[in-house]
């Protein structure tokens, strides 16, 4: 009994989510936290063979697409995660809005929510420059050239994003850097309080159901968290499959 | 609305089986079959996913070269006195044709801490500028400073007036 699994377990089935119509979006949270996993662990697994070094690194790239066996499916999964990241949050974001999930006492859940979004696009900004190919090179230049357009301090501003006053050696060091340590530390530090923030609250019901006389819910566990473990696989397939099919997301060559 | 009506309605498995009718053997007989399924499901999943996981994360081939035969260029490129820094497959080495006429030849990494060496004219003698480790130019071997032992040598010979460099080991057509 001390051991807290034990408590998680018997808070989980005391746990319960409400069964209406629109109960599909509460899927989509837990799709976004199976993209956070799938982007850990292909990143994890890009930085076994990737070299962070502004002459290197388009070269370990392009060794881990054409050379290491399987690169090309870690590399396409860690890019096409990234897109379908962002998507599945935009998702994720509007269906609680337009469930107003957001209201009180959700406010904090929300904002947490828009820290995450911003984190995963900071990723997604970071992540870009780090192939040093053609593509990400300019594309990042212009992003931090959009920057340098701010009045007064905007100069400043892109210098420090840089690393220097061209694109180099120091911009790859901040970028990776960002990329691989500080944004997985804030988005696991985030993630917690968004889900602790979830758990304290329970899941929202919409108006129209709270009004209901009879109102029919599901247990957490095992009930959700089974028909959660169908989506995940159901989903972790379909990825698969657009990665596989798609051979790669944009760029390459 | 009685509690027993609640009780219901917070129930949504109604259709499922209903344990407390079913004998104690038959609930974990289901159990455990379910058990076994996803446990044997999951491994089998874990399996597929190995093998590409592995290869991926194995070590990728070596990139060195190997060679068994260089040709260094002509011999009279190089009087006696002189030498060359060269790579043999992906290996340094050193050439030199001695003031005494004898050509020899080496991997050039230090035995210390694998700085190149280099030949030094004026003392006649194979010097390396990482911590000063001194060589015999014949042989290879020892003479000053902290390497622990001598160079590896490599065969040096003139063939149809051309400096042909082997590998001194066996196996290697000499
Ligand atoms: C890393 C990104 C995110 C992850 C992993 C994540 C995960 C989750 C999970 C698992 C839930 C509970 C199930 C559900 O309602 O879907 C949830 C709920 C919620 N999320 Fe997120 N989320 C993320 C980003 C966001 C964003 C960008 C917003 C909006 C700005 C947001 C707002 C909310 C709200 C308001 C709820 C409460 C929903 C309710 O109680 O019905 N989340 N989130
Ligand atoms: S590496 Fe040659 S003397 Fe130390």
């Amino acid at each position: 009994m001390a051991f807290p699994l034990t408590a998680a377990i018997k808070f989980a089935t005391k746990k319960e989510v409400p069964v209406h119509k629109q109960s599909i979006w509460y899927y989509m949270g837990g799709i976004c936290m199976l993209f956070v996993v799938l982007q850990l662990v292909t990143g994890l697994l890009l930085m076994v063979h990737y070299v962070p070094s502004f002459d290197g690194a388009y070269q370990s790239v392009m060794a881990i697409n054409n050379k290491i066996p399987f690169g090309w499916l870690i590399r396409s999964m860690h890019s096409w995660g990234a897109n379908l990241f962002i998507a599945t949050l935009v998702i994720h974001m509007f269906s609680t809005y337009f469930m107003k999930a957001y209201r009180s006492p959700r406010e904090l859940t929300w904002f947490s929510g828009l820290g995450l979004i911003g984190l995963a696009m900071v990723f997604g900004f970071t992540g870009y420059l780090l192939p040093m190919d053609e593509m990400a090179f300019f594309a990042s230049k212009v992003g931090v050239d959009v920057a340098g357009e701010a009045p007064f301090i905007g100069e400043l501003v892109a210098n420090f994003v840089r690393g220097g006053e061209e694109i180099g050696q120091g911009t790859i060091n901040r970028f990776f850097l960002i990329h691989v340590c500080a944004l997985p530390a804030a988005l696991m530090g985030a993630l917690g309080l968004h889900l602790l923030l979830i758990q304290i609250h329970g899941i929202s019901e919409p108006e129209y159901f709270k009004k209901l006389s009879i109102k029919k819910y599901e247990k957490f566990f095992p009930d959700f968290i089974m028909n959660d473990m169908f989506v995940w696989g159901g989903v972790t397939l379909l990825f698969l499959a657009i990665v596989c099919l798609s051979g790669s997301c944009s760029y390459w060559y | 609305m009685t509690t027993q009506q609640e009780e219901q309605v917070t129930t949504t498995n109604t259709a499922e089986v209903d344990y407390a009718t079913e004998t104690p053997s038959e609930v974990m007989n289901r159990r455990v079959f379910m058990g076994s399924m996803i446990g044997i499901f999951g491994a089998v999943m874990a399996a597929v996913a190995a093998g590409p996981l592995l290869s991926y994360l194995w070590p990728p081939k070596s990139t060195a070269i190997k060679i068994d035969k260089l040709v260094l260029g002509k011999v009279a490129e190089f009087p006696a006195g002189t030498s060359k820094n060269f790579k043999f497959g992906s290996i340094p080495a050193l050439f030199i044709h001695s003031p005494d006429g004898s050509m020899h030849a080496f991997n050039a990494t230090c035995s210390h801490l694998g700085c190149t060496v280099q030949y030094q004219t004026a003392k006649n003698n194979i010097y390396c500028a990482c911590h000063g480790g001194t060589y015999d130019p014949a042989t290879g071997n020892v003479v000053a400073g902290p390497p622990p032992e001598g160079l590896h040598k490599l065969l040096a010979s003139v063939e149809a007036g051309e400096i042909v460099i082997r590998p001194e080991k066996a196996g290697a057509k000499a």
